[in-house]
């Protein structure tokens, strides 16, 4: 995914970070916490959605034959 | 005269087992190797000499338990060997001393392997060539100014250096394969499951895959039946003719555009496998942007809870590339993390599918040669710049190896994906291609 700059305001951001528990990142690696917002706003962008509601996690375990 | 640590893992165990050779001096001369290109290289961030001398001298004295009997193997820092720190190359975990060993270590342990080293990652397996870790990272044997790939990156040094015949490494989202591209060498990643994941530090586990990385396809498979247990070796050389491969030709002309010396070396190996009497068919399989969110989404989710009080006290304790990978997982949403895992089945589904009309798929692995270890916006292109994350995401076994070589003398790669525990099929493939394009052996001029 392509990088690009980040695009939620900040007063958001900030609330988002306390509100998973970043102060302490919010503080000192704002630059961080800010592109993971960033980055988790490009991945919904590409990120395929199941057509069907019903379709249900996939297991990571495949059967053994 | 051949010295031991030129030997492949095949031949090093026959020459033990003719009793040409004796563990100790295999060992000695691997240490020797290390000790003389480790500080060029980082690929060890410790050396167990002596512990590994020990073990080496008592199955001197013992006939051979098979053929991994006094065989050094590397062991990427995130898998537990009893008695010896598990750092994860982090200043988060200097002090973290591992009880009991990993299942895989216990596995190869009983099978006679040594391990005298402990091997560089990118930090918790995840981050990236970093300096501002407690330990260098490790660099390409073939131009030491060039990254080695990662994250098992100490691994794929090391084996290409011939350090050592074989080294463990895990691979979450290409972190076996990615330094077998890079380095020359044989990459594995099993099926999902096949090699337990006990003893080893997770990222995320329901992509989290031990594989190893070797310098043959024979060695590949001898590691293979030591660690899974099967008969890996039997059918490797029925050769290529009547083969059905299927050729993922989109995901480098189209999804992630090759490097022009890259793609011709793939073109090529198509090519070669169709002359050697393997059925060539193009097949279509969802794009590679579909698996790359689906793995990145899970990764960020199931990393969170290992790294959660970490990057929430001590944020300042990770290199600043692994705390930029990692913060996601804290703000992802579980919708976010369970839409991923929805969609992971009709990716799965589409891959099987393929393997209705063919035996094995040949594809890309990575679509660069290695980048230079110092340009962080190159570094950072190669880990999105693959195709090995689509099978982390199904769980297929993939495995990589060298294709070619650039103009500039750095290895070219592809990838071979089998049926859901074909090993043996991928094995078979690997090992037509391997004796046909002729790249066995190739050595970085460090070697």
């Amino acid at each position: 995914m392509e990088p690009g700059p980040p695009t939620i305001p900040l007063a958001e951001a900030e609330a988002l970070a306390r509100a998973a528990g970043l102060e302490r990142a919010w503080r000192q690696h704002r630059a961080d916490v800010l592109e993971a917002l960033a980055s988790i706003a490009r991945l919904r962008r590409h990120l395929p959605r199941g057509e069907d509601e019903a379709i249900e996690p996939c297991p990571a375990q495949v059967a053994r034959p | 005269m051949t010295r031991p640590h030129e030997l492949t893992l095949a031949e090093a165990a026959a020459a033990i087992a003719a009793r040409g050779l004796a563990p100790s001096e295999l060992l000695a001369d691997c240490l020797e190797r290390m000790a003389a290109l480790n500080p060029l290289l980082g690929a060890c961030i410790r050396i167990d000499a002596e512990a590994a001398l020990t073990a080496a001298r008592r199955l001197d004295e013992e006939a051979p338990r098979s053929p991994l009997h006094g065989i050094p193997v590397g062991v990427k820092d995130v898998i537990d060997v009893a008695g010896l720190p598990t750092t994860c190359h982090s200043a988060l975990r200097l002090h973290h001393v591992a009880a009991r060993d990993a299942a895989v270590i216990a596995r190869l342990r009983a099978a006679g392997a040594i391990f005298p080293a402990k091997l560089a990652t990118h930090e918790f397996a995840i981050g990236g060539p970093a300096f501002d870790l407690p330990f260098p990272p490790a660099r390409n044997p073939w131009n030491l100014a060039h990254h080695p790939g990662g994250s098992s990156s100490g691994s794929g040094a090391a084996v290409a250096a011939r350090l050592m015949p074989a080294a463990l490494g895990t691979d979450t989202g290409g972190s076996v394969r990615h330094p077998a591209s890079h380095c020359g060498i044989v990459g594995l990643k099993p099926t999902y499951d096949l090699i337990p994941r006990r003893g080893v530090f997770p990222l995320a586990w329901s992509l989290d895959h031990v594989g190893l990385l070797t310098r043959t396809v024979e060695d590949a498979a001898l590691m293979l039946e030591a660690m899974a247990g099967g008969h890996y070796r039997a059918g490797i050389e029925a050769g290529l003719r009547g083969l059905r491969i299927g050729f993922v030709r989109h995901f480098h002309e189209r999804d992630e555009p090759a490097d022009p010396e890259m793609a011709a070396a793939i073109e090529a190996a198509a090519r070669l496998l169709a002359r050697e009497g393997a059925v060539l068919r193009e097949v279509t399989l969802p794009p590679l942007s579909a698996f790359a969110a689906v793995n990145r989404a899970i990764l960020w989710g199931e990393s969170a809870p290992v790294h959660s009080r970490w990057l929430r006290e001590q944020p300042e304790g990770y290199a600043a590339i692994t705390r930029r990978r990692l913060l996601p997982g804290l703000l992802l949403s579980a919708e976010d993390y369970l839409e991923a895992q929805r969609v992971r089945g009709p990716l799965r589904a589409a891959v099987g599918a393929a393997f209705r009309e063919v035996d094995v798929l040949l594809t890309a692995s990575s679509m660069d040669p290695a980048c230079r270890i110092d340009d962080p916006a190159a570094v950072e292109r190669t880990y999105p710049r693959q195709a090995r994350i689509a099978f982390n995401v199904t769980g297929h076994p993939a495995i990589t190896l060298m294709a070619g070589l650039s103009r500039t003398g750095l290895p070219l790669s592809c990838q071979f994906v089998a049926p859901l525990w074909q090993e043996g099929l991928l094995l078979r493939a690997a090992r037509g291609y391997e004796r046909a394009v002729g790249w066995r052996g190739a050595r970085p001029p460090i070697a």
